[in-house]
């Protein structure tokens, strides 16, 4: 070809984005005052320096962005300030320039005295130039020199050099979990173990009262050995964006920060959104979304332009980690949707609780995940006219099924048209059980039912018929109301289930089981509630997975349940500690190895304050602990802890690290309160 | 006196040696130089001065130099030099110069100052002192056109696919 078509493929005219020279006047005055800003503040400063105008908004949300395409080097000058090989600052001998990028350059140097290399980073001018950033920065890097934990940057010293401050830190080989991430989402077991170290490093900052504020994937640095330090630590509040390019630079690896804004977005919690008060609630939630995409391999949220990120972190709730990876541990889910809480109160109140509740998780591999997330529900003794389960966003969203993320279900009473009154309460007991085991259900507190038949104008142990179950359905908001029914047919026992839609009173599910005798009655009534778990959405394998048989779980003796249900709703119902004890007794007597009937009589033992019965029931529920649902085994580890050991601290962390606060909370506090050791503050604590 | 001052923009061009960096120091000093000289009116007044002129010749050339390297190489992607002199970089970028110079002019449609400041700071490799000494601008001023202009060319670069 000739030579001209040659030159015009060399020199292709590209289409700039023009603008007339006044709307660029504007569009820079935004972008400069957005730079301004600390990159966690950028996106809401934006939103509101724009007013409205959406179109000036996404110009230099892109003006942004492209900082972040380009990978920071484009047009970066040569600087003077570079250091060369050989040079000195203080006892440290400059080697050779790693990177730069973030806030300043950073440099391998030999440390000669303590013969060690390790990463010095140079700070642009412009921060000591200015003697209340100088002073915040001093600040910060003192107190993130005060961190001395394996998971932290380790910061050796800080210093100035001809008026440029540096600081002197380990020296790290690897790559931010950002460049880790771009290979595809991790295994579960990796994702935990730096989840792991994360908290670890996280809960001994949070201690000493310092909040990173602007946890992310480009400030978790992975080491070759698979150490993971959290980086930039305290300085986030700090940091704003270099405005000569001789001195942009350079975190190790990272960003810069101009493109560090939007990315950033994606991490905040609700509250550093509205531009509230933030405190380690908001890095736990960081981390959540951090721990979401290590193993969904996509942020949790992420929507084309930050306002719609930010609206999204406001108001929805991620998708369902178990519709993107479907094999996740149920209890680890959990873990990862809790720090997602959108109210601080709702997610773990302190990062060694989170910590706690990973590293239960990672210790004991699956089964213990699995028991775990089955415990939780179990705080108080379950015995409950109406429950209303929370459908979780664990369940496998079916156009079908018409449950969502966070539906809830109310249970009504059975209708017993056996007249055999040990099937007036026993199959609701064995049901809320069943249902229970499944890792996506959690039951709202007792409380809550009771506070809605008083709304309702009923006396709080009322029969919740179907009708008065629909009413608290909508009541409560919740999607579904399931009730159930028990006929006799010659010697066998018909058990029916129906789940109904209470806005539009359309049936979505029914189930039914038949058993040949009235010993057969729980059995049947085991297989009916897994059948409706699956037709709710539930997914086949964690059906399967949580479906500890009811006689099992609790104990053979229909009798014995029936014994147990009765005391156990004296007490939970109409707080009759000294009513409950004569059929929690019988239930023991019954079955002497239905361990949460000895759990339950040891609780109203305590109310009575008969510490030393109650201690002696405890103690025998916690040796037949086998003997229980997987879940009930967490609260009598609880109350073991609480009542025989005295080590209220153990309980107060497998309560806390294992409990949903928004399910819990009133069964939660009703248990510690009824014990009576423990106060609120130590609960939130 | 001038013929110093260009070998030092030079060297500052060609810090960081491409393979395929045919462009050598000692030339595009040489051609620098008859260029400036070639000026008929050339005044140069002061050493801030000579940066501006030396700058907008050192455009020149590079573009020049990709331009006709461009036609040698037919199909071949235009010349491209690295412009982050931080060697070890592993996301160093290499930038297009052609299309560099073509959304400057872009940029001079919307804004005369920031487009003196990038072929400044670019090519001339002036330091934001410098510069703010040359257009009589404060450093602040320097810093943040700078700052802003590197944004709109990099995204412009971006969407043109020529960064």
């Amino acid at each position: 070809m000739d030579h001209s078509e040659v030159v015009a493929t060399a020199g292709i005219e590209p289409k700039w984005s023009r603008m007339t020279p006044e709307r660029w006047q504007q569009v820079k005055g935004v972008l400069e005052k957005v730079l301004e800003r600390a990159p966690s503040e950028r996106a809401v400063f934006l939103v509101q320096a724009c007013d409205g105008d959406q179109a000036l908004r996404r110009e230099v949300e892109s003006l942004l962005a492209s900082d972040e395409q380009g990978r920071s080097s484009f047009l970066q000058s040569p600087t003077s300030l570079r250091l060369v090989r050989g040079a000195r600052l203080g006892d440290y001998e400059i080697q050779s320039l790693i990177g730069a990028g973030g806030m300043g350059e950073v440099y391998r140097a030999r440390d000669l005295r303590l013969r060690r290399d390790v990463a010095i980073k140079v700070l642009p001018a412009f921060v000591a130039s200015d003697p209340d950033r100088l002073r915040r920065f001093e600040q910060e890097a003192t107190a993130a020199a005060a961190l001395n934990h394996p998971n932290i940057l380790a910061v050796y010293q800080m210093g100035t050099n001809d008026g440029a401050p540096y600081l002197v830190s380990e020296l790290l080989e690897g790559e931010t979990l950002r460049e880790q991430m771009k290979r595809g989402p991790m295994a579960a077991r990796r994702a935990m173990d730096y989840g792991i170290q994360i908290t670890r490093g996280l809960a001994v900052a949070h201690e000493k009262g310092i909040v990173h504020r602007d946890l992310k994937p480009e400030n978790l640095f992975v080491t070759k050995d698979g150490r993971v330090k959290i980086l930039d630590f305290g300085l986030a509040k700090l940091t704003r964006p270099q405005h000569g390019s001789e001195h942009s630079a350079p975190t190790l690896g990272a960003e810069t920060e101009a493109g560090a804004v939007m990315g950033t977005v994606g991490y905040m919690a609700p509250e550093q959104v509205r531009g509230q008060a933030a405190d380690q609630r908001a890095d736990i939630f960081a981390f959540g979304a951090v721990l979401y995409e290590m193993l969904a391999g996509k942020r949790a949220f992420q929507k084309p332009t930050s306002p719609e990120t930010m609206t999204a972190i406001l108001n929805e709730d991620p998708p369902g980690i178990s519709q993107v990876v479907p094999n996740l541990p149920p209890a680890l889910q959990r873990v990862v949707h809790r720090c997602l809480e959108k109210n601080p109160e709702q997610r773990f109140q302190s990062t060694s609780d989170l910590a706690f509740a990973l590293e239960a998780l990672s210790d004991t591999g699956a089964s213990v995940a699995s028991r775990m997330g089955a415990r939780r529900k179990a705080i108080v003794p379950a015995a409950f006219a109406v429950l209303a389960l929370s459908v979780g966003s664990y369940f496998y969203f079916h156009r079908t099924s018409k449950l969502t993320d966070k539906d809830t279900i109310a249970l009504a009473d059975f209708t017993n048209t056996t007249g055999d009154p040990v099937f007036d309460e026993t199959p609701r007991q064995g049901l809320s059980v069943q249902l229970e085991q499944s890792p996506f259900l959690s039951l709202v507190s007792e409380e809550q039912i009771q506070q809605t038949l008083r709304m309702m104008g009923q006396p709080s142990d009322a029969r919740v018929t179907p009708e008065i179950g629909l009413e608290i359905c909508q009541r409560t908001g919740s999607a579904v109301v399931l009730d159930g029914s028990i006929a006799q047919i010659g010697t066998q026992y018909n058990l029916i289930l129906k789940a109904v839609n209470c806005s539009s009173g359309e049936s979505l599910a029914s189930a039914e089981a038949r058993a040949s005798d009235k010993n057969h009655v729980l059995d049947a009534l085991g297989k009916a509630a897994n059948e409706m778990r699956g037709k709710l959405g539930e997914s086949l394998s964690t059906v399967q997975k949580f479906d500890t048989p009811l006689e099992q779980a609790t104990t053979p003796s229909l009798e014995a349940l029936h014994a147990f249900t009765l005391g156990d709703q004296s007490l939970v119902r109409e707080g009759d500690n000294a009513g409950a004890v004569p059929f929690l007794q019988r239930a023991v007597q019954i079955d002497p190895n239905f361990a949460f009937a000895h759990i339950v009589l040891g609780f109203a033992y305590s109310n009575l304050g008969e510490s030393r019965l109650a201690a002696a029931s405890v103690r025998k529920g916690f040796e037949l602990r086998e003997r229980s649902s997987e879940w009930e085994r967490l609260e009598i580890e609880i109350a073991y802890n609480d009542v025989v050991t005295g080590d209220l601290d153990k309980a107060r962390k497998v309560a806390n690290s294992l409990l949903r606060p928004i399910h819990a909370s009133g069964r939660h506090m009703t248990f510690w309160q009824a014990f009576g050791t423990i106060s609120d503050s130590m609960i939130k604590a | 006196m001038v013929y110093d001052e260009l070998r030092r923009l030079a060297r500052h061009h060609l810090k960081s040696e491409r393979p395929d960096h045919t462009l050598q120091s000692t030339a595009l000093v040489h051609e620098a130089y008859l260029r400036l000289v070639g000026q008929s009116s050339l005044q140069v007044e002061s050493r801030a001065h000579f940066f501006g002129i030396a700058a907008g010749l050192m455009r020149e050339i590079q573009v020049d130099h990709a331009r006709r390297r461009g036609a040698a190489k037919r199909g071949a992607d235009c010349l491209t030099l690295s412009l982050d002199e931080a060697v070890a970089l592993p996301q160093q970028r290499e930038l297009n110069v052609i299309a560099l110079d073509d959304a400057l002019n872009g940029l001079a449609e919307m804004d005369a100052r920031q487009p003196r400041i990038v072929e400044l700071r670019f090519f001339g490799g002036l330091s934001i002192e410098e510069t703010s000494d040359v257009l009589e601008i404060s450093t602040a001023t320097v810093k943040r056109e700078w700052t802003t202009a590197r944004l709109w060319l990099q995204r412009e670069l971006n969407r043109s696919g020529a960064a």
